[in-house]
């Protein structure tokens, strides 16, 4: 087990490196030059020697492996730059940035399991019933709405029409739910479906019939079903879990949370690329831990993968 | 009346209207033991899954399966529950993915004793233990803490067969207990089966493919082909007097076997001299 | 059966493809159809009810809402669809060559798709949004740019199947050149596979396309977009919350058609598969 955590570990090593690459080379390869876009936010006249002072000033001037051997170190240090617009330096921003979002996907991952856990066992098991037949059809709503309409309509009904909720901001436990479910409801229907037919799945499988056969109570074997289908949905929900984390750009802008997402948008729009840049590798490296993290748990509830195949 | 009371047994295919077995016909007293031969595909399996409730939800069973007069197809679903396991137990055949992957064997063996009769856990696994030694397991204790990935095939069936013993059922239905098992192996453990029989008095359905086997054990006979039964009597009547040219076909292909095997075997031997 | 009698026999298949065909002629006929110009304010008419003139009412500024919404499918359908032509041509281009020559070019490829899949397509689309620059091309290039990787990586395996298959060893050793090859046995073969594909994603596109639109990131006001005009129904809100109800209905609509079609596409192709969810329901 051990061993099969390191090598997991080990092989995302060349995968960062890869990521960390082509996130600059991105950024790099802008038709917009940094040095113009920092001059002109800065509202300076993009004279020629201005702009050669600040490609010097930006180390814009060296070759392209060497600003990008200075920059990784620098990333490593946690020394991302500093923001074109506010000066400030990026992780700053991020550390200021990234606790709204934490709060805000971590709320809504705890809602998107527990929701979708339930209705998805219940569905499983009551396969054919009213009852699954109407989640089902939420389900397929849920998959063909937008999420940013959602979002509205869910601003609109609890925090207009009602007022039960603020509209927007971020002051006390009260401002987090609605952006939360928000953020949930697209990954609740995924995750519903998913657990009901890989659970309808695995009940015709042969270890089921056994069991049935030892005469076993229908909740143990909705256990065993459970269990074995547990897997597939935790690999899902770890690759979700940065999908998520993207997914707060639009809650985020909906509802004014004053997280990563809506920094980084306003980056965009300000073309503030260092703020952008960190943006990207952080969720890179982001979505390739939580898959780490995913295999490993799963390996940790599979004797198969536990004992080296 | 007879133990188990199988009539008219018809199973069909509700998606593509193809019918798996039809008008299946026997039964079964207590301390007897039926064989059903018949070749691959013919609707063995199907049968076996049908007695007891457990055709898959595509499948449309009619007929009647009398346990004590009792029909059991249109009993509720918590009373053959009940009835499965503590009544009437089945051994796979396919051992390989009987058992679920994530659970030890010791735990499905001791949650199955323990749902099903009045033991604790400890008592449970003891006699899992004492089972699964019966059984020519030579490290039970071992064994129970292994996952199903971890044992071959033929002590997964052992596992099987030990946990049907310690359950004790009224009926055991065998489907092609032994073709996992070497040809030792298999003495052993028919040979268990047999002692199994006369100590509790058990029924009991035995379905392989060795007609040798069957002859050794059962009593009465079935054979099928193609989802039909064409052959059902006393042992010694069927290999006496086949009724059904495909029961005969069936004893020639064996004569002729074991015939060209002897003379195999003498040739080795001559060669050898 | 064959695929299309089965596709033909699926009623909310043929129904989906009605829908989505009359979509794509209401949105390029919009100039002929819709009663009014899109773009036309018209401030004394400021949020009219539904009339005959104007039959789902009028905007902030007074522009008719069903012209905004069929000149909208030209932005929002014709374009996802554009766009997913042109990550499908791509992405079949580069995995039949992936597939096909095997090798070093194939390694090449190969490497690239494992870079950029090891995004996920949001944090991706977002990325090349950010340093190409807002606007509704820089987000067309961010979806092809996010997805091609995805389908060369699944052609180059049906390649791979295909390849192996006898009667296109038997074209090579009967000296047919490459590009015949490809042409004349590998794409038929490996089409229907990936038609399937492109129906789940176009849904997807159009949700990220409106999405970003929404956002600022992709179309730029007053051009008329499904998302872009619920960004500004979002800021009357709390006055006129109707506004929000036509952009989203048809965003809803169209995606669910897709998702529904694809589905049904293929259950078509794989009738075994089929047999199971006859079951499931
Ligand atoms: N769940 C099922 N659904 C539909 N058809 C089935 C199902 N199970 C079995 N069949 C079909 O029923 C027929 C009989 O299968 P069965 O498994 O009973 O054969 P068998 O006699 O047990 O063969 P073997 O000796 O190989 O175990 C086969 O043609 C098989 O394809
Ligand atoms: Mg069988």
């Amino acid at each position: 087990m051990k061993r099969y955590i390191l090598q997991r570990v080990l092989a995302i090593f060349p995968i960062l490196i890869g990521i960390s690459f082509f996130a600059f080379f991105l950024i790099n390869s802008s038709p917009s030059d940094p040095a113009e876009v920092a001059l002109r936010v800065n509202e300076t006249v993009a004279t020629p020697e201005a702009i050669a002072t600040m490609r010097r000033e930006l180390g814009l001037d060296k070759p392209f492996l060497l600003r990008y051997g200075t920059w990784l170190l620098d990333s490593l240090q946690g020394d991302f730059g500093n923001s074109y617009i506010t000066k400030q330096p990026v992780l700053n921003e991020m550390n200021k940035a990234f606790p709204a979002t934490l709060a805000l996907a971590s709320l809504s991952l705890f809602i998107t399991m527990g929701v979708s856990m339930f209705f998805g066992i219940w569905c499983a098991v009551h396969e054919g019933s009213v009852g699954d037949k109407i989640v089902r059809g939420f389900i397929f709503v849920g998959t063909a709405m937008p999420s940013f309409w959602a979002g509205l309509l869910i601003m609109w009904l609890f925090a207009v029409k009602f007022d039960l909720f603020p509209t927007s901001g971020m002051d006390g436990f009260h401002s987090i739910i609605l952006p939360a479910v928000t953020l949930s409801l697209t990954f609740i229907s995924t995750y519903i479906r998913l657990i009901r037919n890989t659970m309808i799945q695995n009940r015709q499988e042969n270890y089921v019939l056994y069991a049935k056969v030892r005469g076993l109570k229908e909740k143990t074997i909705t256990r065993h079903i459970f269990k074995n289908s547990l897997q597939a949905s935790l690999t899902a929900l770890g690759m979700s879990i940065p999908k998520l984390i993207a997914g707060t750009v639009i809650v985020e802008n909906i509802f004014a949370w004053p997280g990563i997402g809506r920094l980084c948008v306003t980056a965009i729009f300000n073309r503030d690329f260092p703020i952008i840049e960190a943006y990207i590798v952080m969720m890179a490296v982001l979505f390739v831990v939580c898959n780490l993290i995913m295999d490993i748990v799963c390996a940790l509830l599979d004797p198969r993968i536990r004992q080296g195949e | 009346m007879s133990l188990l009371n199988i009539r008219n047994l018809t199973v069909c295919d509700r998606r593509t209207d193809e019918i798996l077995i039809k008008d299946i016909h026997f039964e079964i007293d207590s301390n007897t033991c039926l064989g059903i031969v018949g070749e691959s595909g013919s609707g063995k399996s199907v049968t076996c899954k049908a007695i007891l409730g457990l055709a898959n939800p595509w499948l449309e069973v009619t007929g009647q399966v009398l346990l004590e007069g009792n029909n059991l197809l249109n009993a509720e679903q918590e009373t053959l529950r009940q009835i499965r396991g503590k009544r009437i137990c089945m051994i796979l055949q396919d051992a390989m993915t009987a058992f679920d992957p994530l659970y030890t064997i010791g735990c499905q063996m001791v949650e199955t004793l323990c749902e099903n009769g009045q033991y604790n856990k400890t008592d449970a696994k003891i006699i899992a233990m004492e089972t699964l030694q019966k059984m020519y397991i030579r490290e039970p204790r071992l064994v129970l803490k292994k996952y199903a990935h971890q044992l071959s095939g033929g002590m997964l069936q052992r596992c099987m067969i030990a946990l049907a013993m310690a359950l004790k059922p009224d009926i055991l239905i065998a489907d092609e207990p032994t073709t996992a098992l070497d040809a030792i192996n298999q003495r052993e453990v028919i040979e268990e089966f047999q002692r199994l029989r006369q100590i509790t008095g058990m029924a009991m359905i035995f379905i392989s493919h060795d007609l040798g086997v069957v002859q050794h054990l059962a009593d009465k006979i079935l054979v099928m082909k193609d989802g039909e039964q064409v052959e059902y009597g006393p042992i010694e009547q069927v290999f006496e007097k086949p009724q059904h040219i495909y029961t005969r076909y069936l004893l020639d292909t064996r004569k002729a076997l074991t015939k060209s095997f002897h003379e195999a075997m003498k040739v080795r031997r001559s060669n050898k001299c | 059966m064959n695929f299309w009698m089965r596709l033909k026999s699926d009623r909310i298949a043929v129904l989906c493809m009605i829908l989505l065909f009359s979509v794509v002629l209401l949105g390029i006929f919009a100039p002929l159809i819709a009663p009014h110009d899109p773009l036309e304010p018209n401030i004394k008419f400021k949020f009219a009810d539904n009339s005959l003139e104007y039959p789902l009412g009028t905007d902030q500024l007074g522009r008719c809402v069903l012209s905004r919404l069929l000149y909208g499918i030209k932005t929002t359908v014709v374009l996802s669809l554009l766009t997913m032509g042109a990550t499908l041509f791509i992405g079949t281009f580069l995995g039949i060559v992936a597939g096909f020559s095997r090798g070093k070019v194939d390694e090449a490829i190969m490497r690239l798709c494992d870079v950029l899949l090891s995004f996920p397509s949001e944090v991706m689309i977002l990325a090349i949004v950010g340093m190409l620059g807002p606007g509704l091309t820089n987000v067309v290039i961010a979806n092809i740019a996010a997805k091609w990787a995805w389908y060369t990586r699944m052609i180059r395996s049906l390649v791979m199947e295909y390849t192996d298959k006898n009667y296109i060893r038997f074209a090579k050793v009967a000296g047919c050149s490459s590009s015949h090859i490809m042409r004349k046995h590998l794409l038929p073969g490996v089409l229907g596979d990936v038609i399937v594909l492109a129906t789940l994603d176009t849904g997807w596109v159009i949700l990220t396309i409106s999405s970003l639109s929404f956002l600022g990131l992709g179309v730029q006001a007053p051009t008329p977009e499904w998302g872009m005009m619920l960004s500004e129904a979002k800021n009357i809100m709390t006055t006129h919350p109707a506004q929000m109800l036509p952009p989203g209905i048809a965003i809803m609509v169209v995606v669910a058609a897709f998702n529904f079609l694809g589905d049904s596409i293929r259950d078509a192709l794989d009738p075994k598969g089929d047999q199971t969810k006859a079951v499931v329901k």
